[in-house]
């Protein structure tokens, strides 16, 4: 990666987490008949910083490896290569012990709000769980801090006995951010928090993330295809296509000049609110399929799809270069030239 | 009269060991010839219910307890089942959120599309194959030969979905439905389909019934809007009318708190509540307790779905039931 964004990182204290070229890598060689290594390369190189008290949105469609990356800087993957630095701790040198410790200082929202509470469980003892795990509280003091928890999400506190089937998506999905809280973490990887979710509950939860991120200074990393959602939340925006950076700049930039063939063309597949403007952006139209990540496209892995695209663009792999102060975006060509 | 279809009062109900869930309760519309209408809610509405009413594709313990479905002078919920056979697939076909799961895994694509050819329109099999490949190539599939021959799960999400456009249309339907087509597809891809769904109506003058949570993809392709609380119709509208002014407190707070990607200052707009259990409704209006202009009649009465004034858009709400009031109270909001 650039040493621009590196030497920028290093003489740096605000930020909290630092990823440096991290790659994950998943055989799918077929054991068997074939003598031939074949990687699936979900995360491909991937150097960025998320600073405290921000809120680094990630987007992509699927199969850009933007959960791996989440659950990379989770711990729950190792990485291929690469390190991955909170507060200046290599995670991913830790053993599990020194990790579990750790873990109480990161945490993460799924988005499947029915499959990642255990159903046996009261939503009292979901919430307490990791506060007994690390040892931080027991007794009355437990049972304070839990509903104290349940408030803070919006939760009636009279519910703390129920089991998670008796209550909604939108409810649900609450347990799992006051789950989340529990450790007052610094960190939290949001991975599609509310694209499981109806629509007139995905405001609420958005909102109230945004609240409780004033309120404890909290540091997300929002993972989401949607676009929409990822603009209200996020203070800058990291644009991924398999398995790589293309484009990584703050919100207004990104929306107001966005450089990258792919971030433009994902911006204008997403439907407006407006049967008048119908048909008005059909021509930006990204054509075409994601190929595959087992066997990506040689040079730009965009070339194919993209509407500009050269014989340049099908052999070399353009760089990650800053074209704007904060503003990085991964092509051969300025898309004024284009 | 340029009616395809028409429903009126359908009910249908599931009969569980917990009681009787009114799923679709006396919902009522009609779609004209060449038109696309949208069926607009959010989970547990009965939006998809309806559609499979229609069908007939209704399964125990789930049944049409009520109401008629008109279609081309025959009332579908009282045919034989013999018929209802000739009617799906034939006349009346469909496409599913997930193509994977609609689609066999085990049978090639072209087996697929050959056999509805063969079995509906008694075409032979040299001829169905020759009808499959170019029907593939309509729905924008290259190569579309290889395609023929691979199986379900060698395609993309997107290419399943064309599959099963192409599958859906290749006996020339008159009506379409499609149950949330795009959902389970990418942006990028959903854009896509969509513009294909609108090129191929048009070429082939098939009438859509579009069934999705989804309003930005209401705005991009439908005429009329039907809006579902609860099992019930509460709005129906042109979409122009729809988006530039809603009526119902639903439909208006759907709306706001639809993400878009304009900026917004502090807090998102959202309705407060959740959706309501449907073997546990609220009295009077459904969407009463969720509503931020409920007043004390909404809570006691259930309101009629009323026609506006010299329209055939209709809502069902008791601001509108005296209509002046009503519209100085959508102007104040």
């Amino acid at each position: 990666m650039q040493k621009t964004l590196k030497s920028n990182i290093e003489d740096d204290n605000t930020q909290l987490l630092y990823l440096e070229d991290v790659k994950k890598y998943f055989d799918v060689s077929d054991r068997i008949f074939s003598r031939k290594k074949e990687y699936l390369k979900a995360v491909d190189g991937i150097s960025l910083k998320v600073n405290k008290g921000e809120t680094l949105g990630i987007v992509g469609e699927s199969g850009c490896g933007k959960s791996t990356l989440g659950n990379l800087i989770m711990g729950l993957l190792k990485p291929t290569e690469g390190k991955i630095l909170l507060e200046g701790t290599d995670l991913t040198t830790l053993n599990a012990k020194h990790l579990k410790k750790k873990r109480s200082e990161f945490q993460m929202i799924f988005q499947d709000p029915f499959s990642s509470l255990n159903p046996r469980m009261r939503v009292f003892d979901i919430i307490a769980e990791p506060l007994i795990t690390h040892k931080i509280v027991k007794g009355k003091e437990l049972e304070q801090r839990v509903l104290n928890l349940m408030e803070d999400v919006g939760l009636d506190v009279s519910y703390s006995d129920r089991f998670p089937h008796e209550f909604s998506g939108g409810q649900r999905q609450r347990i799992g951010i006051a789950r989340a809280l529990a450790l007052k973490p610094k960190l939290i990887v949001c991975d599609e928090p509310i694209s499981a979710l109806d629509v007139s509950i995905q405001s609420q939860i958005l909102n109230l993330l945004s609240n409780l991120q004033r309120k404890y200074q909290l540091t997300y990393i929002f993972i989401a295809h949607g676009l929409p959602a990822v603009k209200h939340i996020s203070n800058r925006i990291a644009v991924m296509y398999l398995g790589s950076i293309v484009e990584l700049t703050t919100k207004d930039q990104l929306f107001r000049n966005p450089m990258h063939p792919y971030t433009r063309g994902l911006l204008s597949s997403i439907p407006i609110l407006d049967p008048t403007l119908r048909g008005n952006k059909q021509n930006n139209l990204i054509e075409g399929d994601i190929p595959s990540p087992v066997n990506p496209p040689s040079g730009c892995k965009f070339h194919n799809r993209c509407p500009f695209a050269t014989d340049k663009c099908k052999e070399e792999i353009p760089s990650f270069t800053e074209r704007e102060p904060g503003h990085f975006v991964s092509c051969h060509y300025s898309i004024f030239d284009l | 009269m340029n009616k395809l279809l028409e429903v009126n009062q359908l009910k249908t109900y599931f009969f569980t060991d917990n009681g009787t869930i009114p799923s679709v309760d006396g919902v009522s519309f009609s779609i004209d010839k060449g038109q696309t209408t949208a069926i607009v809610g959010e989970s547990g509405c009965g939006k998809s219910v309806t559609s499979y009413s229609i069908m007939r594709l209704v399964d125990s313990p789930g049944k049409i307890v009520n109401g008629e479905v008109q279609f081309e002078g025959k009332d579908l919920t009282k045919v034989t089942e013999k018929e209802m056979r000739t009617v799906r697939g034939n006349e009346i076909s469909m496409i599913f959120q997930e193509p994977l799961t609609s689609l066999n895994p085990v049978i090639k694509i072209g087996n697929q599309l050959d056999e509805i050819l063969i079995l509906h329109q008694k075409m032979s099999r040299i001829k169905a194959k020759k009808q499959s490949i170019a029907m593939l190539q309509k729905v924008g599939i290259p190569r579309g030969e290889q395609i023929y021959r691979s199986y379900p799960h060698e395609l993309s999400g997107g290419m399943r979905q064309r599959v099963m456009i192409a599958m859906a249309l290749s006996c020339n339907p008159k009506l379409l439905i499609a149950d949330e087509p795009t959902t389970a597809l990418d942006v990028t891809i959903q854009a896509q389909i969509l513009k294909l769904m609108k090129k191929l109506t048009e070429d082939y003058q098939t009438s859509i019934l579009l069934i999705t949570h989804d309003l930005g993809v209401v705005a991009e392709i439908a005429d009329r809007v039907i809006v579902m609380y609860s099992g019930q119709v509460v709005e129906e509208a042109d979409v122009f009318t729809l988006f530039a002014n809603p009526k119902h407190p639903y439909t208006r707070g759907l709306l706001a708190s639809t993400l878009q990607l304009d900026e917004y200052k502090g807090n998102l707009d959202t309705i407060q509540g959740n959706v309501p259990s449907p073997s546990n409704k609220p009295t009077g209006c459904y969407f009463h307790p969720r509503c931020p202009v409920a007043k004390d009649i909404c809570r006691k009465e259930m309101p009629q779905l009323k026609n506006l004034e010299q329209t055939n858009n209709r809502v069902r709400c008791w601001l509108f039931e005296d209509e002046k009031e009503g519209l100085l109270h959508a102007e104040n909001a």
